[in-house]
């Protein structure tokens, strides 16, 4: 299991970042992220004394920047539920 | 209690070099993200069920996380989230446990994008709070708004101070750096025009020499002419 991704943008230029985490929502209660699977990677940024995170979520077949507020706030939930221990782990894929 | 499937994911393809929503993370909680995503991935890898059954993450957590310090544990266990999607939610304990780590979750300041391409990006703190809110102090918390919002209006104003300067010093280091090239091509250019200089002053020298064996040469023939001639 590798801790890192690729970033590979439409010019064919890699990045290696840190994977923090990828998943899909299959709740009900989050409507716009269901199914859609999206990944948390570690920027290298700081913001005073916290890690700056990066979301990209799946449109098309391709990762791009999460554009709708509705889904970013489920984004967030679902990253404050994982961080207090009330998500579950449907499987992996 | 949220569902999610994790996803193995060695590479991903971007659309546009533009970045992606961001949050700002605790380093602890960054750890349990990590944890999270790991141990469960290589647990229900590694268990002896190939199908993807619902496998409750607390099971994973106590079979797997043997190493991790259970007063960790107990800091996400014992929290509970405001069933509030937007960033303004607030995390309190149902459990008066005193945990350092546990703060209000505060919108930070929007960073300051480079790329004009770049949407506004929040950026959100996930903090976790250092003292249990009872429900009635948690609804005061909307009193203090004003304050809070002052306070976020200047470090908003702050970030924005700082991301300027940083744009200033990057500026300043492209001229200096800039000017530094000129200076090394001059100072090529200085040394080229030095060595065609004492290239030329060795030919002079030369042409001196001769001139001067020349001169030498015609006299002793004048002198061996005049002894020669009665």
């Amino acid at each position: 299991m590798t801790d890192k991704v690729i970033l590979t943008t439409p010019t064919g230029e890699k990045t290696e970042k840190k994977l923090v985490c990828a998943f899909k929502s299959t709740s009900d209660e989050m409507p716009n992220i269901k199914n859609i699977p999206i990944v948390a990677i570690e920027t290298g940024e700081m913001n005073g004394a916290n890690y700056v995170l990066e979301f990209f979520w799946e449109q098309n077949g391709i990762y791009q920047s999460i554009d709708n507020e509705q889904a970013w706030g489920e984004v967030k939930k679902t990253i404050i539920d994982i961080i207090n221990g009330k998500a579950e782990v449907e499987g992996v894929q | 209690m949220t569902k999610v499937v994790l996803l193995k994911t060695p590479e991903i393809s971007v659309t546009e070099e533009k970045k992606g929503k961001q949050i700002a993370v605790k380093e602890n909680n960054i750890i349990t993200l990590k944890d999270f995503y790991q141990k469960n991935t290589l647990a229900i890898q590694n268990s002896s069920t190939p199908t993807i059954d619902s496998v409750p993450q607390q099971n994973i957590a106590n079979d797997n996380n043997n190493n991790k310090p259970q007063e960790k544990e107990d800091t996400t266990i014992l929290q509970t989230v405001n069933n509030n999607s937007s960033i303004n939610s607030t995390v309190t304990n149902t459990v008066g446990v005193q945990n350092p780590s546990v703060a209000p979750i505060e919108e930070t300041p929007i960073k300051e994008q480079e790329s004009e391409n770049n949407e506004e990006t929040p950026i959100t703190n996930i903090p976790l709070e250092s003292n249990p809110l009872p429900v009635s102090e948690a609804t005061n918390a909307e009193e203090m708004d004003p304050e809070l919002k002052e306070i976020k209006e200047s470090l908003d104003q702050v970030i924005l101070d700082l991301n300027n300067y940083k744009k200033k010093i990057k500026k300043l280091e492209e001229e200096v750096n800039q000017n530094l090239e000129k200076s090394r091509e001059v100072l090529k250019d200085t040394q080229a025009a030095a060595k065609i200089m004492s290239i030329q002053q060795e030919r002079q020298r030369q042409i001196n020499e001769e001139q001067n064996k020349s001169a030498t040469l015609t006299q002793e023939q004048s002198q061996i002419l005049e002894k020669a001639v009665p």
